[in-house]
């Protein structure tokens, strides 16, 4: 067993076992006495006043514990100890607990001396108190930085992956509510005639957000200047925004205005009635940095984003005419890259019949992606479209292209590679029999097949150099004539270049697009086109591959007189056994 | 069996000429595409810039299955600096698409191939 006297290292032989000894031998006394004043932990002895009895005294209290609890002392009767708590906890043999005393917090841990104990045996209970203030101010404090840092991350996070502007002002202004401030308003201007708002309100689910114009914030001239200069915020700013019609009630408290700062856009973070903390600013600040920094990347992405969608409107290839007068019957096809950030580099049109009755048309392919390529084939497109008022035949329009194109990289202090493009380009003239006549000429580019009547595919005898890279380029030209029902394919390399087959690494070839094109003859040219955009899928089986563009031009078929339904041509290409021998390559 | 793309590489070798100079030789192997004509036009402007007078330069293609316009336009770009600075550019072992490509873009005269 141990008894007081045993805690504090005595075995004390006079003692019977299991007897508390409230009144140790006075030598022992003193001495364990002696010890316990020297502890720097407040240590508190409770027990029986006698060996059985219910009357429990404090039997030893050390200096540090009379610190602690007030009133204490050795002899006194718990119940005249003047502290609640720890009457209670010794009443109701407590473990431990905790108490405020005199602006200080303590905790106790009872530690019963009952090792070898037999049942029923009064015990003296041992308490150990500590002073816990500091600690727990210190953790508060770490709690409360915790949480400021918890939530700049929080926000951080959740303010990147917006990147919508309106999206993100509203995000800014809902994160804040409630931990900054009951109501926080962000205001934002970003180089337009209007500032953009958004306030939140702690426990409202939505954030309410809205736009003023300049003329209105003329009531609030150095709001105003802390949004669109660099002013910094005047303390009449906070005067000016209650006036504001940006609330749901009219802000009386205390306003706190934290500017936004940014590189694209600028604003300003304005708390009402924020908690009374001194780390509310600093905490602020550093949110409204966070702010700043996601509004810029929106707004630069909202830039972007509408440069991508003019880019990409711009290199979408046009509609092809609805009326070409029955003079020629036209389809296209076009695959861009699966890559979408990079612009492709194909293009292709057909332009409305021109005064003379010709139909002209175009495909070509730009070297390189992305705006590079964009504003290589806009410059061939809008280059194109003026020597067209000169010049109509295909072959001079090639050479005067090549030269318009060179002389503009020579202006162009940014190139230093060469640049080009490689096209078919022609025109497209009906003839009194109901057939075609398609004038082309080639530069650098894979020449176009022809479908005849009867299945058989013929490559165009046409060769030219790349158009815009060579002063020394030449082009030449051909005539191809379409029967009724006959049509001229023109097509990109990325047809023949992709990749794929059983092995995978099989180029689709002109071999098996000419196959491919037997097994269509007398389709309609939308029809032929869907055609070769299927195998080429086929042979693809899910690979990537380089931008596709396909345009045919076709002579319309003659009516049948013998169908019921002459207008109406079959939809599906007529299958082919095999494929007759080209005519050309 | 779906056969793996050859890995992308460019090595420079250094070889005598027929005159008796020394003439700089970039192999190239694998397909010379968007995703690594950036390889080949830093290794041959690395070359073209370290020479201190006329350059010989012969780009081998013999390990090339295909070059795209990307490729054409490095190559084409080389020649033209190497040509401009008084050196020669011969292309080497050309054959299959990239020999086709080169004769349907006319540069198989230019560029020497």
């Amino acid at each position: 067993m141990l008894t007081a006297a045993d805690s504090l290292g005595h075995v004390d032989s006079t003692m019977p076992a299991g007897a508390p000894s409230p009144t140790p031998p006075r030598g022992m006394r003193s001495l364990h006495s002696r010890v316990l004043a020297g502890l720097s932990e407040a240590v508190v002895v409770t027990g029986p006043a006698r060996p059985g009895g219910a009357y429990t005294i404090v039997h030893a209290a050390n200096t540090a514990a009379e610190r602690l609890l007030p009133g204490i002392t050795a002899g006194l009767a718990v119940e005249r100890v003047p502290h609640d708590a720890f009457r209670s906890a010794v009443a109701q043999q407590l473990p431990g607990f905790e108490a405020e005393v005199a602006g200080r917090v303590l905790v106790a841990r009872a530690e019963r001396l009952d090792d070898d104990v037999p049942p029923g045996a009064d015990l003296l209970t041992c308490w150990y108190l500590r002073d816990v203030t500091d600690e727990r101010r210190g953790s508060a404090s770490l709690q409360r930085a915790q949480a400021r840092a918890g939530f700049l991350a929080e926000s951080g996070r959740a303010l990147h992956g917006v990147l919508n502007l309106e999206r993100t002002l509203r995000t800014a202004a809902s994160l804040a509510a409630g931990f900054l401030a009951p109501t926080v308003l962000v205001l934002l201007a970003d180089g337009s005639d209007a500032v953009r708002w958004a306030r939140a309100d702690a426990g409202r689910p939505r954030p309410h957000a809205g736009e003023m114009t300049r003329v209105e914030l003329r009531a609030a001239p150095r709001l105003h200047e802390a949004l669109v200069e660099e002013a910094p915020v005047d303390p009449w700013v906070s005067l000016e925004l209650a006036e504001l019609p940006v609330w749901n009630e009219r802000p009386t408290g205390r306003i706190v205005v934290v500017p936004v700062p940014g590189t694209v856009v600028r604003g300003v973070l304005v708390l009402v009635e924020p908690a009374d903390d001194e780390d509310v600013v600093p905490l602020a600040e550093e949110y409204a940095t966070r702010v700043g920094t996601a509004l810029s990347a929106a707004a630069l992405f909202r830039e972007q984003a509408h440069l991508g969608h003019v880019l990409q409107a711009s290199l979408e290839p046009p509609p092809l005419p609805d009326d070409t007068r029955g003079a020629v019957v036209v389809g296209s096809a076009y695959r861009p890259a699966r890559e979408s950030l990079r612009v492709g580099g194909d293009f292709y049109e057909v332009l409305p019949r021109t005064a003379v009755g010709r139909t002209p048309f175009l495909l070509g392919d730009v070297c390189g992606k992305g705006i590079e390529a964009a504003v290589l084939s806009g410059r061939v497109r809008q280059s194109l479209h003026a020597l067209r008022l000169v010049e109509q035949d295909p072959t001079t329009l090639l050479g005067l292209l090549n030269a318009a194109l060179l002389d503009a990289a020579d202006l162009d202090a940014a190139v230093t590679m060469p640049r080009f493009a490689t096209m078919v380009l022609g025109d497209a003239e009906p003839l009194p029999d109901g057939g075609l006549r398609l004038r082309l000429a080639t530069g650098g580019h894979p020449p176009p097949f022809v479908v005849r009547a009867d299945g058989t595919v013929e490559e165009v005898d046409v060769v030219g150099s790349l158009v815009g890279a060579l002063r020394d380029a030449e082009f030449s030209g051909t005539e191809v004539l379409l029967a009724p029902g006959e049509t001229c394919l023109i097509y990109s390399d990325g047809v023949t270049e992709a990749r794929g087959g059983p092995g995978g690494r099989d180029f689709y070839g002109e071999e098996r697009l000419a196959a491919a094109l037997s097994g269509c003859a007398g389709a309609p040219a939308q029809v032929v086109c869907e055609r070769v955009v299927q195998l080429l899928s086929d042979w693809l089986a899910g690979r990537d591959h380089d931008d596709v563009a396909l345009l045919a031009l076709q002579a319309p078929p003659r009516p049948r007189p013998d169908r019921s339904r002459p207008d109406r041509p079959s939809p599906r290409p007529r299958p082919r056994p095999g494929h007759p021998p080209r005519e050309a390559s | 069996m779906i056969a793996e793309a050859p890995e992308f590489g460019v090595r420079i070798e250094k070889e005598q000429g027929p005159d008796g100079g020394s003439r700089v030789v970039v192999v190239v192997s694998g397909d010379v595409d968007y995703t690594h004509v950036g390889e080949l036009e830093s290794a041959v402007d690395h070359e073209i810039d370290r020479a201190t007078g006329p350059l010989d330069l012969v780009v081998d293609l013999a390990a090339v299955p295909y070059c795209d316009s990307c490729g054409m336009r490095v190559l084409l770009g080389a020649s033209q600096r190497v040509d401009g600075g008084g050196g020669t550019f011969v292309l080497r072992g050309v054959h299959g698409q990239p020999s086709r490509a080169l004769r349907l873009t006319g540069l198989d005269r230019v560029l020497g191939a």
